[in-house]
């Protein structure tokens, strides 16, 4: 069987010039004494022939102008473009680089943080400050180390905002504010979902397409993290599903998921590895943020104890390919086209995707 | 690294740089150079004219915008469809499946003699040009449906190949995969699309 596979690769590449010399001749010499190789080829060059006989098929007439009002009206609404460039993989390379430093720096400004909180005048939980910067998917870089410090200077501040405003993102104010505060549930569902794959350009634009298709509004993330690979969204729970409805389509092209929930307490996120598309889903549809959170760390108990059980994989793929997750349904016969969800603040979620290459 | 000039098609690379320099001229003439081949590589591959037309504006949107990070270091030709096929690949694994019922209905070559002609192309080892099957729709058709009928990536590669004439590498760089899998997954889809034909016929 395996021999059949290797001869007919051998001389598909035969009839199609992409043999050296010397290979050639060794076909050639087969071909000669083989009979039902040479009626082999004959085959293989006759499937080719029939495919390169199909017609060309012409480009519907107006094309060229659709094209044109696709792109006026693109530059109209002002939409990014998509990055499709040959240096892919050296950029790639570059923000691996970058990642890499950019860790070594957060892990820098984390001790400090740790250490300041241990010989620092008062005994404010800095922590609790670098975990919000997480929270709001901020990774330390080297500017944020003085933005760190004004926080720190704002807790020693006389004038202490009283009320913390989790709405305003990029209040300095409002942050240090909350990060006063004790731990307390987030406002709504916020979580990182990682996935593991060797297939990374699919995925990735895969996701991208997902994105885009589902109306999902993307965050700008901050300059650490705007690799190839992470998205930072913000939609309603409904919108969610459907995105992660969307990628259950491609479960099998992942080694893992990962599903980071934050808790609002400092260094407490549940994960819930080896996690289904349908648990995420379970996990964002329930009614409150408390509810999803113990629901998180209920699924990341029970797939602890599961991954090692006999017919663990079977059951997961029984749960993607069998059983897959029903999209939404509007019922309203609204069939207005997607567009970003306008919904009240605790009907939102925000989570970041993140599609590590494991290749 | 300097870009392989000997790469890049003097006409495309004349045309690229007046796109670049904002010539809506050129960026149609670079249009109308394209529009057939990609569509037709496109609607082979998804194998429905709606999706096709919509997929090939979609992929000439992405190619006009991503023009000025284009260096010339691989042919325009490869870039473009590179841009193009991924595009499609990635739609037609999102779509459920494809509904070959419609695609078949849409097609005709359910003639007998149609189906004979094939069938005797096939089994007579010493024909070898198929240029009257070419000349006739219905048998046309008879060997779309045998490819519409493949997977996706077996449909892409045929297409690659044997409609566009890419060599090995080239195929590789678009689909992102390595050339031994570039020759396996050829002859895995030569086979099927011959089992697939047989099946018809």
């Amino acid at each position: 069987m395996d021999d059949k596979k290797k001869l007919d690769e051998l001389l598909n590449a035969y009839i199609d010039g992409q043999l050296n010399q010397r290979r050639q001749t060794e076909v050639k010499r087969l071909l000669q004494h083989d009979p039902e190789i040479a009626a082999r080829l004959t085959e293989l060059e006759k499937i080719r022939s029939l495919v390169a006989a199909v017609p060309v098929a012409e480009a519907p007439t107006g094309l060229v102008e659709d094209i044109k009002a696709k792109l006026e009206r693109r530059s109209l609404v002002g939409s990014d473009s998509e990055d499709f460039d040959e240096h892919e993989g050296a950029r790639q390379l570059f923000w691996r680089r970058a990642i890499s430093v950019a860790a070594i720096v957060a892990l820098a400004v984390v001790l400090a943080g740790v250490v300041f909180t241990i010989v620092g005048p008062e005994s404010v939980d800095d922590r609790q400050v670098v975990s919000e910067n997480w929270m709001n998917n901020e990774i330390p870089t080297p500017n944020s180390v003085q933005a760190f410090r004004e926080r720190i200077a704002l807790h020693t501040s006389p004038e202490k905002p009283q009320r913390a405003d989790a709405n305003v993102a990029s209040s300095e104010t409002g942050r240090a504010t909350a990060a006063l505060q004790e731990p307390t549930l987030p406002e709504r569902f916020s979580g990182r979902l990682e996935l593991n794959t060797a297939l990374f350009t699919g995925v990735d634009a895969f996701v991208k397409h997902a994105l885009v298709d589902n109306g999902i509004m993307l965050i700008e993330l901050p300059v650490a993290e705007t690799e190839k690979g992470v998205y930072n969204l913000r939609c309603s729970r409904t919108t969610a599903s459907v995105f992660i409805a969307d990628l259950a389509t491609i479960w099998d092209k992942f080694d893992s998921v990962t599903l980071r929930v934050k808790t609002g307490e400092p260094g407490k996120d549940v994960v819930v590895a080896n996690v289904t598309a349908k648990q995420i889903n379970e996990i964002i549809a329930e009614a409150d943020i408390g509810k999803s959170i113990e629901l998180a760390r209920n699924t990341a108990a029970l797939n602890a104890m599961t991954i090692n059980l006999p017919g663990t994989a079977l059951a997961m793929d029984t749960e993607v390919n069998l059983l897959p997750i029903p999209k939404p349904v509007l019922t309203s016969g609204d069939t207005a086209p997607k567009t970003q969800d306008k919904v009240d603040e605790t009907e939102m979620v925000n989570l970041v995707i993140q599609i590590k290459n494991t290749r | 690294m300097q870009p392989d000039t000997a790469n890049i098609n003097i006409s495309d690379s004349a045309l690229i740089q007046q796109c670049q320099a904002g010539d809506s001229a050129a960026l149609e003439r670079l249009i109308t150079k394209y529009k057939d081949r990609l569509y037709n590589a496109v609607l082979r591959i998804c194998g429905n004219k709606e999706d096709a037309a919509e997929l090939t504006q979609d992929a000439f949107v992405r190619i006009i915008e991503n023009l000025h990070r284009f260096q010339g270091r691989s042919s325009f030709y490869t870039w473009a469809f590179r841009i193009a096929v991924n595009l499609t690949l990635n739609f037609c694994r999102r779509r459920v499946r494809i509904e070959t019922g419609s695609l078949d209905a849409e097609l005709g070559g359910d003639s007998e003699q149609a189906k004979t002609a094939l069938r005797n192309y096939l089994a007579d080892s010493t024909v070898r040009d198929p240029v009257e099957i070419a000349q006739n729709k219905e048998q046309v058709d008879l060997i779309v449906r045998a490819i519409n009928n493949l997977d996706t990536d077996h449909k892409a590669i045929i297409v690659l190949r044997d409609i566009e004439g890419m060599d090995y590498a080239q195929i590789a760089r678009i689909l992102d995969v390595e050339l031994g899998t570039v020759k396996s997954r050829l002859a895995r889809a030569r086979a099927n699309l011959r089992a697939n034909l047989e099946a018809i016929l």
